[in-house]
Formats: C-alpha cells, structure tokens, sequence
C-alpha cells in the first residue's frame, strides 16, 4: 500500500517534471524560480527525489537555465542587480548540484559564482565545509581539502576524520547498514528498515551526495534504503506539488471556458484539478456550475483541513448531495489526501464513481448495440462512445484510487472498458500520470509484474520514472525472497 | 423448425448477441484436459487451475493477491519471532466423500509435499517447515528451520484427504487423481473420456458461497475451434486468448476480455548430450538464425522477444543484455566456424547431415503455425528438423523428460511470483531436461535460495541471466501478454494471475 501511495504522489511529480511550465516566470533569470516555485522548493528539500536519471534530465534543465542567466548578465552589462540575479541562480544550482552527486560540476558552477559574486563566501547551512572538504577531496584538492575539514562543527567531526583518512563516504556508513541487516535476523522487512535508515540517508545527503544511490547494483542493503528512502521525499513532493498546482488552477477557474483551457493552469500543470475533474465527469454544464462548484471545493478543503470545524457534518451534507457532492469531496482529496474523506467521504466519492464506471459500461453497450454492421458513421460513432467512455473510466478510476482502498476497484473498472483491441491501458491518450497512477493501483493488488511493465514503458521518455520502477521492482523482489517458487508446464 | 432455429442461433452470434443463457453453467476451455487432478503433483497449469475449485488451502488468496484470508484454516495464530505459526482448521469442514476433515490430512499432505520422491512442485515453497504437528483433530502447528517474513504464505498448498490413500506414497497416477476428493467450492462430478470434459458442481454450504452451480472444463484441442466453439456460445471462457486473436473476440458484443500478466516464456531447449547441441557455436547459430520477432508478432501477438531466463516485466530479466538479432547470414558464417558444411541448403558435420528432432510441448502444440515457421527458418541455414507434436503430459514426461529422446524441445513455462529458475538449470534440478551443468550457475542459483536481501536476489538474476544468455541451454525465445474471454453472462470477473480461479466465488 505504501509504494501504491508513494506512486500515486509521485505521478504529480512526473507531470510536473516532464512538463515544466514554460511560461511562469519565464523573464527572471533565477532558474528556480523559472521552473516553478513548487519544483524548486521541492528539489532544494531533497534533491534525491529525483534519482539518477532523473538528476541527469534535471541537470540539462538547470543548465539550460543557467546559460540564460548568464546571458541575461553579460546582456545587462554586469549591473549590481543583474550579478545579484545571477549569483543566486549559481547558488541555487551549485547547491543542487552538489546535493545530487554532480560535485566537479557543482565546484565548477561555484567558481563561476565567485567569480560574478565576488565573493569567497561559504553560505551558511549551503556550503558546509563538510560537504566542500569532502568535494575538494573527490577534486585531488587534498590539502585545500584537509583545512576545510579542520573547521567542520564537533558533531561532523568523526565523519570529516575518516574522510580524510581516505575511507569512501558509502563505506563510512554501509558498516551501520549491515549492522541492521544482521539485527534483523531473517524478518527483513523494506519499509522498517528505511525508516530506521533514513537518518543515515538524509546524513549521506547532506554530506555531499547520494553516494550510496550511485552504487545501486551493489549487493548492499545502502542502495536500496537509498533509493526507498528517495521515494519517500517523492511523496512529500508529490504533496507539495498537488496542493501547489491545484492553487495555481483555483485562480484561473473563475474565468470564463475559454480563458480557462487558455489558462497556464491548463496548459502547464498537470493535473489541473478543478477543470479536469469537470471536464471528464461532466458535472458541470454552464460557467455558473463551475463556479460554484470551485467555491464548494474551495469551502470544503478549508472546512475540512480547519481544526475545530464539524467535518463530519460537511461530509454527510456533501455526499447526500450526490454526484456534485461526491465531486467535491474527490477534488478536496487531491489536496488533503484520501485521509481526509473519511469513511462517509470515501464510501460517496467510491459510490460515485462507481456509478460512472457503471454508466460508461451501459453507455458503450447501448452505442454497439446500434452498431448494425460495417460503416464508416456507425464505426465513427462506436469508437466517439469507446472515446468518451475511456475518458469518464479514466476520471472514475483516478477518483477510486484517490479516495484510496479501492485501487482493485479501479483496476477491475478500467479493464472492463479497456478491453485490449478496444483501446490499450498504454495508449497515448492516456497521461503519464494516470498512468502511474495505474501502475500503482497494480501494486497495490501485487500485481506488480503488470505495474513494473507500465513504469518501463514509461521510463523511455521520462527518465524520472526509472527510480520508481527500480524500486518498484526491488519490493516485488524483497516481497517473494521467502516463499520459494514453483515453475509449472503451460 | 430446426433450420429456423440454427438460423436464428447463427444471426444472433453474427451480429454478437448472447448465446442461448447456460443456466448456471460455466464452460470453460483448455487445450489440453489435465492429466490428472492431484494437487501434490500439478506440474501443468491446467491442473492447477481445475484444483484451484477442487481443493482448499488452507489460507487463501486474498483481493491484493497475498494469502490473507481463511481457507480451511479459520483461525490462525503466528509467533512473535515468525518461527511457527499454529492453525485452527474450520469446524465442520469435510471432505466431499463426507469424512471430516483432521489435523492429520494436513501433516499427511505436508510430509507428502515435502517427500523429495513425489516431486512435487510445492516442495520448495515448504522446504523451510522443520516439523508439522498435528496438536489435536483440528490444530496445526508448523515450525519452520528460520523466521519467516510472511508465514501465510506457505499455508497455500491444497490439503488432499490421508484417508484415500491409506497412507501409500502419492503417485501420478493414483486413482485419486482421476477422482478426486477436496474440500473446495466444487466437487468432482465426472469425467468423460469421450468428449473430454470435466464436470464439476457447486458444494452446497461451502463457506466461499459461489454463485454459479456447475462449472465443466471442456478439452478443444485446435486454437481456432476454440474460437468458434466460444463465438457460438459452446464454451463460456477461453482461458488464454493471444493478443492476435483478441481483435476477432473482443469485436463482439457481450464479450468481455480480462487481460492478465502471467509470468511465463516460452523456449526452444538444446539437448545437450545430443552431438550438435552441445556443441555452444551450434547452439548461438541456431539461436541467431531465428527471427523471433517475426515469428511472435505473426502468429501469437503482443509480446517481448527475450534474451534470457526471464520475465522481462520481473525484476529479475536484466533489460541490458539485448536479444540477439536475427541473422541467417551470420548464422551460417557461425556454423561454417564451427566445422559445418552447406552443400546445396543441406548442413553436414563430419561428412554426416545435420537432422534434429523437435519435440513440441503439449502446451504449446496447438500453434502449429509456430512451429512451421521455426523449422522452416532453421531450413534456411542447412538444420532438417523433424517435428514431434503428439505428446501428452505423461509421454512428454517419458520420453522428453526422463529418456531425453530429442534434440530441440519447444515449451513453454509459467511461474509464480517467485520466478524461480532453480530446478530448470542447476544441476541437481528435477526440471533439468536438458542436462546443463555449471557451477557458477550452482553457485548463483543456491546463493539465491537462500539470500534475504532484495538487491542480491536482482543481482543473482541478472547474473544467471548474462551467464544463460551466453551459455544458451535454451534459445530463450519470447514474453507474451494475455487475456481471458468470457461472455458477459458471467459479471464481475476477476482472475488470479497464476492460480486463475482465486475469486470464482465472487463470479456472478
């Protein structure tokens, strides 16, 4: 369930890292800001988030960026606000260069910062001297290195010492590691130990890079703490980006239709709840409908997150309310979390969808029952009712894996629309995020052969996905080591 | 009367009605009848999945597919150190012959499983049980040689009865497996020699409370009259559609399709005691002059070629090892180095033509289109291939298995979760046909019995996989994707991956 719940988070994350809003904030040269505040927050809080591959993906963005600041400096002639611009952009990427194991890339970035800067500056809680000695150290810069070293605070000071005696960082901490694989005697379990590891994680962080994720094909139980515990931030993100791009398309939705689909809200943030949520479900005919409906999301998410309010009432009023209602609730969970819906909130908004799935079924039977033989309008109009179907089964099916619990309900819906030769579970209509959301309704169900096969598919054209399949596949992995297998004659 | 009503019957499959209702019925169709319904011995998957609605576990599948839910078992209790785990069996519980159920059909079935002269397929799963007690008539305690992570899961073997076999050795061909005795949510009814079929009917009282009444396997042999006997309403569900045929059957109203992710490939083994197969220049010829792609694609569908032991959607396939490309010219270079002759499309050695027997797998005989296209693809590098396809369960054990009388064995296999690959290719495997023998590979495989730590078991996986892959006992050849179809008479279908009928009950 837990990895069924990082992968629904993270499909926030991948919309937003596949996509990354080309026009907010486009004119200022500080990338972080360019690349969404959400994203930027959420990479400087833990840049591990990202993965390898993801890291590397992410790097060119920065890059990208960086240039222009740089451009935009030299342009503006070297002005005091425009190094102050520019100096920020360096350190933020300098900060997370560092953070994601890019280090020679990170000093070369930090060189360049000093030298628009100024500045021989160390940033306070950026540029520990831990984490420049030991960048200094992996450069051969070793007596540079050593003096840094001498100034780390009392409690780095073990660390800094095996540092400079030359013990790598991932074999400072593995010993720990293998430590609590042996305490745990047999009844090794993923999810105990990354949270016992974590700290160690966030240490190895912080102390200059994942080291232990670059060495993820070792035989060591580091790597995969690392990489689970990488996740884990994946569902804080995911959180973070969920509340934040539901903000963002708040502000757009009292605009009329038109100015709303033109909105950045629907063209750069995925998913854009209130107009997304509309649009497949269909609960909103004119303007007016969805303007009260976004009031009445609005309304309910500060109800139900506001300490003291009589949630329970707001919950009974909305699911008595029926679909509008449900829709509501379903909307708020994308900011609150299925959590918040409590069981009155689940059982209306999973009644609610379930409808739908059962409509959709009803709706492209009656269309094929008129399908009375070949033709190219019949054809046209069975393949408009397996279109709209699919679309309202997608919308159903988010909304039952949302409202959580129900995940093998919303896989059992979407196959019973999405026969294959119908239209396929992997079919470009679809977007990456529902399907993550998929595969993480499949592992839910330890169906995790077909939920691997989703990530993989997805892993080609976005890089980030790779870090949950690999997970993915270790906790399939790590879940069957005790039972031995049979193999058996088709 | 009876022209009008075939007429009828005809149009209304035409333009994809309902066949005429079954009643309660459900009809379902294997390629191949079992050979038996012993659980302790369900080496084929048709066997698995008659007992599935035959037999009990006792814990059960539960909907996230983990063992989670009372079977025979209806309480149980698991030590805080994971060491032991004691059941309570159902009160009341009996078998269909109406003799109750004990403690002692348990231990019986637990010492026959872990019996290494039965061989049978669940030895593994229960070779971590040190002791099993029978502590009164209806308690059960397991204690195993280790802790074990998820001790549930190894109470999903079927409980077979001790009193019908009277405390014999369990054999395959024991009159119990043709007339079997369970406790599950069906009861054996018949078996008919002249249509192939099994009959099996609801128990009533039966605590999984099914909804339909009769369930019967029906043998249809031929993929395609498979197809036709279920658009005409003759069988309810075809157990596995290949993606090519799903456009026909899922083009018709009222048929739902179900896909499901099995964790199966399919193999062209080397004997390898056989002069030219064990010949390692002789195997990768072979392997480089077939076009799998093709091959798959034409005559099976959606699916991965694979260039080892794998699933590629386990953890375990390393996606880094490419499938070697398809290259008749290249193939025929590789023989010529290693010492063939092509005198006129025909590959001597020796002075001698190369000629091999296929034996095609019953499983796997009914796409016989498959196995024309690999022979006439061997044809083009000089390789004759005479092509063996008549077997049954029992003669393909005979003679491929144990007498090893073949060159090429086409099959296919299908795993659990596990994936394990052990006995197919560690020397001591009871499913090493072939005859391979590598230490290294020993080594790998025993290291990966008996790991605990998730990122070793990968790396031993994709190790064997580079190891294989370059030894090639098998020419790994590819992945496929399926479905079930079934009329929409039959609603709220779910199906279990690899035991198939897990959720009959909830079939309405």
């Amino acid at each position: 369930m837990r990895l069924a719940a990082i992968l629904v988070a993270s499909a926030t994350v991948l919309a937003a890292c596949s996509k990354p809003p080309a026009d907010a904030g486009a004119s200022s040269p500080a990338p972080g800001y360019s690349l969404g505040k959400g994203w930027r927050a959420a990479v400087a809080a833990d840049p591990a988030v990202l993965g390898n591959q993801g890291t590397d993906a992410w790097v060119r963005l920065w890059e990208n960026d960086l240039l222009g600041a740089v451009q935009e400096f030299k342009l503006a002639g070297g002005t005091d606000e425009a190094s102050a611009g520019a100096a920020r952009a360096l350190i933020s990427v300098a900060s997370f260069l560092r953070a994601a194991s890019r280090v020679q890339l990170a000093l070369e970035v930090e060189a360049a910062e000093y030298r628009v800067a100024a500045a021989g500056r160390i940033e306070p809680g950026v540029h520990t001297p831990l984490v420049l000695g030991w960048a200094l150290l992996r450069t051969g810069a070793a007596d540079k290195a050593a003096a840094v070293l001498k100034t780390v605070a009392p409690e780095d000071r073990p660390l800094a010492d095996k540092l400079l005696a030359g013990v790598p960082v991932g074999e400072v901490v593995a010993p720990a590691w293998r430590e609590k694989a042996s305490a745990a005697n047999g009844k090794l379990d993923l999810w105990p130990l990354v949270e016992g590891a974590k700290p160690l994680f966030v240490e190895t962080v912080r102390d200059g890079g994942n080291e232990a994720s670059l060495r993820h094909r070792d035989p060591d139980l580091l790597a995969v703490t690392a990489r689970a515990a990488s996740l884990e931030a994946i569902e804080v993100v995911g959180k973070a980006l969920g509340a934040f791009a539901f903000l963002e398309c708040e502000a757009a939705a009292g605009a009329s239709h038109a100015e709303r689909v033109a909105s950045s809200c629907s063209r750069a943030l995925q998913p854009e709840p209130v107009p997304w949520f509309i649009g497949r479900f269909g609960v909103a005919e004119t303007d007016d409908d969805l303007a009260a409906l976004a009031r009445a999301r609005r309304d309910a998410v500060s109800a139900m997150s506001t300490p003291g309010s009589d949630r329970q009432r707001l919950l009974v009023a909305a699911r008595d309310a029926g679909a509008m209602g449900a829709f509501v609730l379903a909307s708020a969970a994308w900011t609150l979390g299925p959590a918040a819906l409590g069981d009155v909130g689940r059982d209306a908004v999973i009644g609610f969808a379930t409808e739908r799935l059962a409509e959709v079924r009803a709706h492209v039977d009656q269309t094929a029952a008129s399908w009375t033989g070949p033709g190219a309008t019949e054809l046209k109009r069975m393949q408009a009712a397996e279109r709209q179907g699919a679309a309202v089964a997608t919308a159903a099916a988010e909304t039952l894996m949302l409202a959580g619990g129900r995940l093998h309900l919303a896989v059992q819906g979407l196959e019973s629309v999405y026969a294959p030769g119908r239209a396929s579970f992997l079919d470009a209509r679809h977007s990456p995020e529902y399907l993550v959301m998929l595969a993480a309704a499949y592992f839910d169900a330890n169906r995790f052969p077909e939920g691997i096969g989703i990530l993989r598919s997805l892993e080609a054209t976005y890089p980030v996905i790779g870090g949950l399949r690999e997970v993915a596949e270790l906790v399939s992995v790590q879940r069957s080591l005790d039972t031995r297998g049979a193999a058996r004659r088709e | 009367m009876r022209r009008v009503a075939l007429a009828v019957l005809l149009l209304g499959a035409a333009v994809g009605t309902s066949p005429a209702a079954l009643a309660k019925d459900f009809v379902y169709a294997e390629s191949q009848a079992p050979a038996h319904m012993n659980p302790l011995l369900a080496t084929y998957m048709n066997i698995l999945r008659v007992d599935e609605l035959l037999f009990d576990s006792l814990v059960r599948q539960g909907r996230n597919n983990k063992a989670t839910e009372p079977g025979l078992a209806e309480s149980w209790t698991v030590a805080p150190d994971q060491t032991s785990v004691s059941v309570r069996l159902r009160q009341g519980a009996t078998w269909h012959d109406g003799e109750p159920v004990t403690a002692d059909d348990v231990t019986f079935t637990v010492k026959a499983i872990l019996d290494a002269g039965n061989a049978s397929p669940d030895h593994d799963r229960l070779s971590v049980v040190r002791e099993v007690v029978a502590d009164d008539a209806r308690s059960v305690t397991f204690r195993f040689t280790r802790p074990v992570r998820e001790p549930l899961e190894k109470l999903t073997f079927k409980v077979v009865p001790a009193h019908l076999f009277g405390g014999k050795r369990v054999r395959a061909d024991d009159p119990f497996g043709q007339k079997p005795q369970g406790t599950g949510p069906y009861r054996f009814v018949s078996r008919s020699a002249a249509d192939n079929t099994i009959a099996m009917e609801r128990v009533a009282g039966h605590p999984a409370g099914c909804s339909i009444e009769r369930v019967v396997m029906k043998e249809v042999p031929d993929r395609e009259a498979q197809k036709s006997t279920f658009k005409y309403g003759g069988i309810d569900a075809i157990v596995k559609v290949h993606h090519n045929d799903l456009k026909e059957l899922s083009a018709i109203r009222h048929v739902n399709i179900v896909p499901y992710a099995q964790n199966s490939w399919w193999y062209m083994a080397f004997n390898l005691s056989r002069p030219h197969c064990r010949d390692p220049r002789f195997r990768a010829a072979v392997l480089t002059a077939l076009n799998r792609e093709k091959t798959m694609k034409a005559h099976l569908g959606r699916g991965k070629v694979i260039s080892g032991p794998y699933a590629p959607t386990t953890a375990y396939y390393d996606h880094k090892i490419a499938p070697v490309a398809h290259d008749p010219d290249r193939a025929s270079s590789m023989l010529a180095a290693a010492g063939y002759r092509n005198d006129g499309g025909t590959l001597s050695r020796d002075g001698r033509p190369v000629k091999l027997t296929l034996a095609v797998a019953p499983g796997v005989a009914t796409f016989q289109e498959v196995v024309l296209d690999l022979q006439s693809q061997l044809k083009q590098v000089g390789i004759e291939v005479e092509v063996k396809s008549s077997f049954d369960a029992r003669s393909w054990k005979r003679d491929v298995e144990e007498k090893r009388a073949y060159d090429l064995a086409l099959g296919s296999w299908v795993f659990d979760e596990q994936a394990s690959i052990y006995h197919l290719f560690h020397s001591q495997g009871r499913d090493n046909f072939v005859g391979y023998r590598n230490q290294v590979v020993d080594r790998y495989l025993d290291e990966s019995l008996n790991t605990i730590d998730p990122v070793v078991a990968q790396n031993l996986g994709w190790k064997l996989h580079a190891v294989l892959a370059e030894d090639l006992p098998y020419a790994f050849l590819w992945s496929l994707e399926f479905s079930t179809a079934i009329w929409d008479r039959v609603q709220d279908v779910r199906i279990h991956p690899y035991y198939y009928f897990s959720f009959v009950c909830d079939w309405k």
